[in-house]
């Protein structure tokens, strides 16, 4: 019980959640207030029950006008429409989506394959609220296949990290580190993070891969494999076989209609 | 220039007080007092990881014919060293020369850069019929004492004598997968064997390092494998 409710709550988006979050505080916050208001008035102390007043006041503005102000600036409403709906649409492939990503893991030769997790990001346009420019951006669709990784709808602007690469060059894009430090160091100077992001990071990893998803010739998204274990990527990699994954995913993607 | 964590222990590294390494140092020698690979008589010797080299001491090879490479220049420069043609600055898992250019590659404890990207390359600038030389920590030891330490199996540590701890990369394999390895990247599999070695019984004093995973696991010190050699031909 308790893990399917933190496994609904996780799969919760981050608008809504977000917003839930804040219309607690709020409804929390007049509660308190209503509840102090009310025991002064018993007391006939109407002048300190103005300030308990002033409280549930501003919570009710803060509920009905500040939190959706503050909701739309973190969460802009054309990006969260964007996600649910590809997240209802998603329903029906995404385990099988995961599943083709672990037969290509566990079709890595040479290695440890226990130490080894993928996901699928897809690429998708982000609207900024300052300027309705939409700017090219990744959103991990899927929960990852192996142990390490972090929840999906994660998105990563196309200046950051391998898949932001990936997605510029349009290229598969490896990297390979000896150990943290060096991981650390290179997030920041060649992949686009700040040292507050690398800090948020699973820093175990050490060999990654990011392989552009193509469908024709319009690139959807970024199939990212990453190993505990240095210099498995890209020589694990036989390129029929992920080729044969990238094309099994676009077809699972046309099928649930995200293309 | 390359990433280099060995530039922090460069300095002491070699000193008698790093008794696990003297230890690696002592069952190398043995390994290949009994070992003796056939190594070509002529052509150029590629030492990997070499610090202050060690190819003369381990197989008496001569000093003009060895190109000693290593990510960390202090390593690089240490004093006293063996002599040798050429020292290059630079990584393991991409190597600077042309196809077939060794007739061997040396690596003593390699478990730094041990990965398919230094095997292959190990691989590629060996001539036909090249040899492939290396030692690495064995997996059962170095599991056993990580697994107390509570480190990763992909790194290790050494304390400095200031009291320092530093952290370097230290990739464990398992025998099974380093044969799988090895074929992988293009070795032949008859002509390839991975031995393991323990520590010579005149070696004094023993590192607690290998102390207490012995106990752990049961058996004496100088009955616990603690590197493998790997010699391979191309």
């Amino acid at each position: 019980m308790k893990t399917q409710l933190i496994k609904f709550v996780a799969d919760i988006s981050p608008r809504r959640r977000f917003r839930a979050l804040l219309r607690s505080v709020f409804i929390v916050v007049g509660v308190v207030a209503a509840f102090v208001g009310e025991i002064l008035l018993e007391e006939h102390k109407y002048w300190w029950a103005a300030l308990p007043a002033v409280i549930v006041l501003g919570a009710t503005l803060a509920e009905f006008v500040l939190g959706d102000l503050l909701t739309e600036r973190r969460f802009p409403s054309k990006t969260a429409s964007i996600l649910d709906n590809l997240e209802s649409k998603l329903r029906n492939v995404h385990d099988q989506i995961r599943n083709r990503i672990g037969e290509l893991i566990a079709s890595l030769p040479a290695c440890d394959r226990q130490r080894v997790s993928g996901t699928l990001h897809l690429a998708i346009e982000l609207y900024s609220p300052l300027d309705e420019e939409p700017e090219k951006a990744l959103v991990q669709i899927t929960d990852y296949s192996g142990y390490l990784g972090g929840r999906r709808w994660r998105f990563t602007a196309s200046t950051k990290g391998l898949i932001g690469r990936c997605l510029r060059s349009g290229k598969p894009e490896y990297a390979n580190f000896a150990d943290e430090s060096e991981y650390s160091l290179r997030m920041v100077r060649e992949f686009g993070f700040s040292r507050e992001e690398v800090d948020r990071h699973t820093k175990q990893a050490r060999s990654y891969c990011a392989y552009p998803i193509h469908e024709a010739d319009k690139m959807i998204g970024v199939l990212y494999l990453f190993s505990t274990e240095p210099q498995v990527f890209p020589r694990a990699i036989d390129p029929q076989k992920l080729t044969n994954t990238s094309n099994q995913i676009v077809e699972l993607l046309q099928v649930a209609h995200i293309l | 220039m390359p990433y280099a964590p060995y530039d922090l222990i460069a300095g002491e590294y070699y000193h008698e007080s790093h008794k696990t390494s003297r230890n690696f140092d002592q069952t190398t020698l043995a390994a290949f007092e009994s070992i003796k690979p056939d190594i070509p008589k002529k052509g150029l010797v590629l030492e990997i990881g070499a610090g202050r080299g060690r190819c003369q001491e381990y197989l008496s090879l001569d000093a003009k014919r060895v190109v000693q490479l290593d990510s960390s220049r202090a390593m690089l420069e240490l004093q006293p060293r063996e002599e040798c043609l050429l020292r290059i600055v630079h990584e393991a898992e991409k190597l600077p020369f042309l196809d077939n250019q060794f007739v061997c590659v040396a690596a003593f404890l390699c478990d730094p850069f041990l990965g398919l990207d230094f095997l292959a390359e190990s691989y590629r600038v060996l001539t036909s019929n090249g040899i492939f030389i290396a030692t690495t920590p064995s997996y059962e030891w170095g599991v056993a004492l990580r697994s107390d330490l509570g480190i990763d199996n992909m790194q290790t540590r050494f304390v400095t004598h200031a009291g320092t701890r530093v952290v370097v990369p230290s990739v464990l394999i398992p025998i099974a997968r380093l044969s799988e390895m090895i074929e992988f990247v293009g070795f032949k599999k008859p002509e390839t064997m991975i031995r393991s070695h323990r520590l010579p019984m005149t070696a004094e004093p023993v590192s607690p390092d290998i102390e207490q995973p012995a106990s752990k696991l049961g058996v004496d010190p100088y009955s616990l494998d603690i590197i493998y050699s790997i010699i391979s031909q191309k």
